[in-house]
């Protein structure tokens, strides 16, 4: 399955590991965007499958993020990689709608093992 | 000592982020409170410029409370800790501290110092293990409690003596939700520590 993806985080260090740990098989479009209101604009304006979301962002945060996609109804399946590892960050991001959670610093076969058990590819 | 350019920037912010993550969370665990975070910021300062960075802090008039913690082996540097917009009382009731525990400055000192400690060991293991460097802290000491912004003097003549000319400044900012209390961190690493933290970025950028 080909991916409408979105990378969004302020590090672009970051959303090239990212990007680095994408099969190219997994991908139909990729974006990015560096902050919250940045990554609003393309999911309203892009039918996304999948947002690959930071929480530490200038402007607009990942869990603000969450909470605008949300209330405009926006459903893209969201794995949040975020360096912010306090159990109450991961909980906050879930009850928000994130579908899974992934600590920074991650690897390809952690990306992939939980777009798998997601069923995304 | 050279400037990082704009892209080694962008890399040790990231880094740094992971090492403010990892503080965060034992300092949520600690508190059993949760930690908000903000974006880190990266960049290099004459030693001089610290007033100024000092003077940047937000603390609206509250209680400053300061430790410093130097750090040798692979990195060497120091860290400043910076507890601000609350007093010790108030991190003292989350650690299960009654306020006649603080009655004596000693038991004051030790809340400070135990916190720095954890939080210096957190962040500084975790930008050493990305960037392959061994940071060792050594014992963290108070150099104010509860002071003002006029306080700070003591930090500049701390260094006043020092042979740093410019310092790579890692700057973090936790802040304790549900109590408006901000602790800050400023990570100065000097000359050496630098060439060494440029050497492993490059390395980082090429992996």
């Amino acid at each position: 399955m080909a991916l409408n993806i979105l990378i969004c985080d302020d590090s672009k260090f970051s959303r090239k590991r990212v990007r680095a740990a994408l099969e190219e098989s997994w991908i139909g479009e990729i974006h990015e965007a560096e902050d919250g209101d940045q990554a609003l604009e393309v999911c309203r304006s892009e039918a996304l499958d999948l947002i690959l979301l930071d929480l530490t962002m200038p402007i607009m945060d990942g869990f603000q993020l969450l909470a605008a996609l949300d209330q405009e109804d926006i459903r893209p399946t969201v794995i949040v990689i975020s360096a912010d590892v306090q159990e109450g960050a991961r909980a906050r991001a879930l009850e928000l709608g994130a579908a899974e959670f992934i600590p920074k610093p991650f690897d390809k076969p952690k990306l992939q093992g939980t777009l798998q058990r997601l069923g995304l590819i | 000592m050279v400037a990082l350019t704009e892209e080694k920037i962008d890399v040790l912010a990231e880094v740094t982020n992971i090492g403010m993550g990892q503080a965060a969370a034992a300092l949520s665990d600690l508190l059993g409170a949760f930690v908000q975070l903000t974006v880190p910021s990266v960049r290099l300062i004459a030693v001089g410029d610290l007033p100024a960075v000092l003077a940047e802090l937000p603390t609206e008039g509250q209680p400053v409370t300061c430790a410093v913690q130097p750090f040798g082996g692979g990195l060497r540097g120091e860290v400043l800790v910076i507890l601000a917009g609350g007093r010790l009382e108030t991190m003292a009731a989350h650690l299960g501290l009654e306020a006649g525990d603080l009655a004596t400055g000693a038991a004051g000192a030790a809340v400070v110092l135990d916190v720095a400690s954890m939080l210096n060991g957190a962040c500084l293991a975790a930008i050493g293990d990305q960037l392959g460097l061994d940071p060792q802290l050594s014992a963290p000491r108070l150099l104010f409690e509860n002071g003002t912004d006029a306080s700070f003097h003591t930090v500049l003549a701390a260094h006043e003596d020092s042979d740093w000319s410019r310092a790579l400044l890692l700057r973090v900012k936790f802040c304790i939700e549900a109590d408006a209390f901000c602790c800050h961190l400023l990570i100065l690493v000097d000359d050496a520590g630098f060439d060494a933290i440029d050497d492993a970025l490059e390395r980082l950028m090429n992996e």
